[in-house]
């Protein structure tokens, strides 16, 4: 046997599939560990959401390792589009956005133009009024504009910005996204692949930003953000035991993250601890909105099961209203809450394109 | 009574109370037609269960069938209303109860209105059959897959749970207050016990635009899912079997849909969701080696002229590939495998390599250049 090792032109660990000739799998690891494999020739892939896939065939000896060196393809798959904006010079895929917010508390703009025309970025520092809610939480609001579009918006807790990062995306349409992704680059993935299916990979994903826990939780590192994606993904795979007391010490130790509290929640209710959960749930009543659009699904939900369960009295039915606006506008595939609205407060529920009213469809 | 897998399957695509329908119609109609295809879905769905029933891990139990055909559609089934559904849930879940390792299959084509990537109210045949309530005649998924989770009352109940959803275009938008709708309940709410079911949605929806179905024929999502189930899906383990699991279809799916969306111009999109337990768990076995769709393509379209293509199978037959490849991309399906291909003239930027032809596509590019 050998060792077998990856490497591959992007960034960060990712999945990787080995066949044998038989075209059996004969593992799935990520491309920072390794696999022990007998004398032969191999097929290696990683398949990229959203991007190309990767391709390397190897041959593994006896007496040496081997290292296969992935290598994109050239077929253009729907989602690669995002790789292509680098030739817009006018769109930077890449700039963190985020570094140039000079303080949470303040306004902040920037502008940009493309083919399709003037785009702006506003943020500011907001507090989310609902109805019923005597403490509404501090949040930073983010609005995208770029007409005729309508504005794209996140709301955030203000704690979670130094977590993130920004871009403005032009797909082969020509039309332009504003995309919020997490910082941390094996939480980002995670959520990436778990939104176009490939669970497999995403299994390895969470399990290696689950053996960060410690890090993202207490250490100088810390990221509580990434924190709470890792859980999403373990309870996804229903990987309780390795959750432990994560769920717990995140909600803890990070009281202004409401996806801290939907995480443990849904870890209480599928031990079947209904009655913590539905607590845990009632306290995002005071809490802004869930940063991860995993975390939104998963609290709609289950608060959706209590409410009609008669549990959480009215405070239970108004955050579940509240939050069941913003899940039937967000965008289904961005990982963090990103709905269309002009007041950030009125979020715009998923409505027929325009093409579609005229065929009166 | 030995573990056996139990299936309800539903198909709505006539709707007496929207426009086009044979009912009279309310004053709101949110924005929904007819359907064409979702009936037909069902029913190929159920015919390929009965026909896989020797590859499934568990014994074919029971396909309950209940769908609202259109005119051109078959009509087999019971007539999905909201009573017969309620009434065939019932009992479907009567005998997914009876042993921990049976297998709940369930699936639903018709109008839906999503809430969140794995959640809609379905609506049945007899919505919008009377003013008031607008989802009354509907059902929730989160009742469903809630009414099917292990409980002190049925502490046996399947632990492989397989929910497939391909829900059409009904928009949160076109209904007032839909944030606080709820549909009938089919099952009484129950809270669960320790809730280890393995139990992926699978869930194909429109993002908002465009086709739903191959024209006269089945849903997009459908299409995929039984292209995967027989094989496009599949990969393969220990031994010579190869088997769709539940990361093996969860993996494929989106990559099939994709594929059909760019034959007949649709926009379908696969989300998966729910319980992810055991993405290993097997769902059916495949006979034989599994057929994988392959794409040939010559960059840039104008040297295609320039190359000929060939390519030898492990046994040392050779595939017919057109010479000058036209189409171009060419497209075919070839058993899974690995390849040898080549081009002549060697000097034209192609060189020679192996082509690993892999469930669920295997698409190549070849960049040509001349001298």
């Amino acid at each position: 046997m050998s060792e077998l090792r990856f490497r591959t032109p992007l960034r960060g660990e990712i999945p990787v599939e080995v066949y044998d000739h038989d075209l059996r799998l004969r593992g799935r690891v990520l491309t920072s560990q390794s696999l022990e494999l007998e004398a032969g020739d191999y097929r290696v892939i990683a398949r990229v959401p959203d991007g190309p896939q990767l391709r390397a065939t190897v041959t593994v000896s006896t007496e040496s390792s081997a290292v296969a060196e992935l290598k994109r393809d050239r077929v253009r798959r729907p989602g690669t589009l995002a790789l292509e904006a680098t030739r817009h010079a006018a769109i930077a895929r890449d700039v963190t956005y985020g570094e140039y917010f000079p303080d949470p508390t303040h306004r902040w703009i920037r502008e940009g133009i493309s083919p399709r025309g003037f785009w702006t970025i506003e943020g500011e520092p907001d507090v989310w009024h609902r109805p019923l809610v005597d403490r509404p939480p501090e949040v930073f609001s983010l609005r995208f504009l770029c007409p005729p579009a309508l504005p794209q918006c996140t709301i955030l807790p203000r704690e979670s910005l130094g977590h993130l990062e920004w871009s403005v995306v032009e797909d082969i349409r020509g039309d332009l996204t504003f995309e919020t992704r997490l910082k941390h680059g094996g939480a980002r993935n995670l959520l990436a692949y778990l939104e176009r299916g490939q669970v497999d990979g995403a299994e390895l994903l969470a399990k290696s930003v689950a053996s960060d826990a410690e890090q993202l939780l207490y250490e100088k590192g810390r990221d509580p953000v990434a924190a709470a994606a890792g859980a999403l993904g373990l309870l996804a795979f229903g990987d309780l035991d390795r959750l432990h007391d994560w769920t717990k010490n995140l909600r803890r130790r990070f009281e202004w993250l409401p996806d801290g509290l939907i995480t443990h929640a849904e870890h209480l209710a599928r031990l079947g601890k209904h009655d913590a959960a539905v607590e845990a749930l009632q306290e995002l009543t005071n809490r802004a909105l869930p940063i991860l659009t995993l975390s939104l699904s998963t609290a709609v939900t289950r608060m959706r099961s209590y409410v009609t369960a008669g549990l959480g009295g009215s405070m239970l039915a108004a955050a579940t209203e509240a939050l069941t606006r913003y899940a039937v506008a967000c965008d289904l595939t961005a990982a963090v809450t990103t709905f269309p609205a002009v007041d950030p407060s009125l979020p715009i529920a998923r409505q027929p394109t325009k093409s579609e009213h005229q065929r009166g469809s | 009574m030995a573990p056996a897998l139990h299936a309800l399957i539903i198909g709505v695509s006539a709707y007496p109370h929207l426009p086009g329908g044979d009912g009279p119609v309310g004053m709101e109609t949110y924005g929904l037609q007819q359907l064409t295809a979702a009936a037909r879905s069902a029913a190929a769905v159920h015919s390929w269960l009965n026909s896989a029933a020797g590859r499934l891990p568990v014994p074919l139990g029971t396909a309950r069938l209940v769908v609202s055909p259109s005119a051109a559609e078959p009509a087999d089934g019971a007539l999905a209303t909201r009573e017969n559904v309620r009434r065939a849930a019932l009992a479907w879940r009567e005998d997914c109860a009876s042993d921990r390792d049976n297998v709940a299959f369930f699936y639903f084509a018709g109008h839906g209105v999503q809430r969140t990537r794995t959640d809609a109210a379905l609506l049945l045949r007899d919505f919008n059959d009377a003013p008031g309530a607008p989802l009354y005649n509907a059902m929730d998924v989160n009742n469903l897959f809630d009414g099917m989770a292990p409980t002190v009352d049925r502490p046996n109940i399947a632990r492989t749970q397989l929910w497939f959803m391909d829900a059409c275009r009904a928009y949160p938008s076109q209904f007032d207050h839909f944030e606080t709708l709820t549909a009938t309940p089919v099952f009484e709410v129950s809270l669960s016990d320790y809730d280890d079911r393995c139990a992926p949605i699978y869930f194909g929806s429109l993002p908002g635009a465009n086709a739903y179905s191959v024209p006269g024929g089945q849903t997009v999502f459908s299409t995929a899912i039984l292209e995967c189930l027989e094989g496009a899906g599949c990969t393969r383990r220990a031994g010579d079997q190869w088997e769709v699991t539940v990361g093996s279809l969860a993996q494929s799916l989106g990559r099939i849909v994709e594929l059909v969306n760019e034959e007949i111009g649709g926009s379908q999109q696969a989300f998966v969701g729910g319980q992810l337990t055991r993405t290993g768990a097997p769902i059916v076995a495949v006979t034989g080696v599994p057929s994988v769709r392959v794409s040939l393509e010559l960059r840039p379209e104008t040297y295609v002229d320039e190359v000929q293509l060939a390519v030898r199978c492990y046994d040392g037959s050779d595939r017919a590939i057109p010479a000058p490849l036209s189409p171009n991309p060419y497209k075919d399906r070839w058993p899974a495998g690995i390849y040898d291909l080549s081009a002549q003239p060697p000097d034209r930027g192609i060189r020679r390599e192996q082509l690993w032809v892999l469930p669920p596509d295997c698409p190549w590019v070849g960049q040509v250049t001349v001298p």
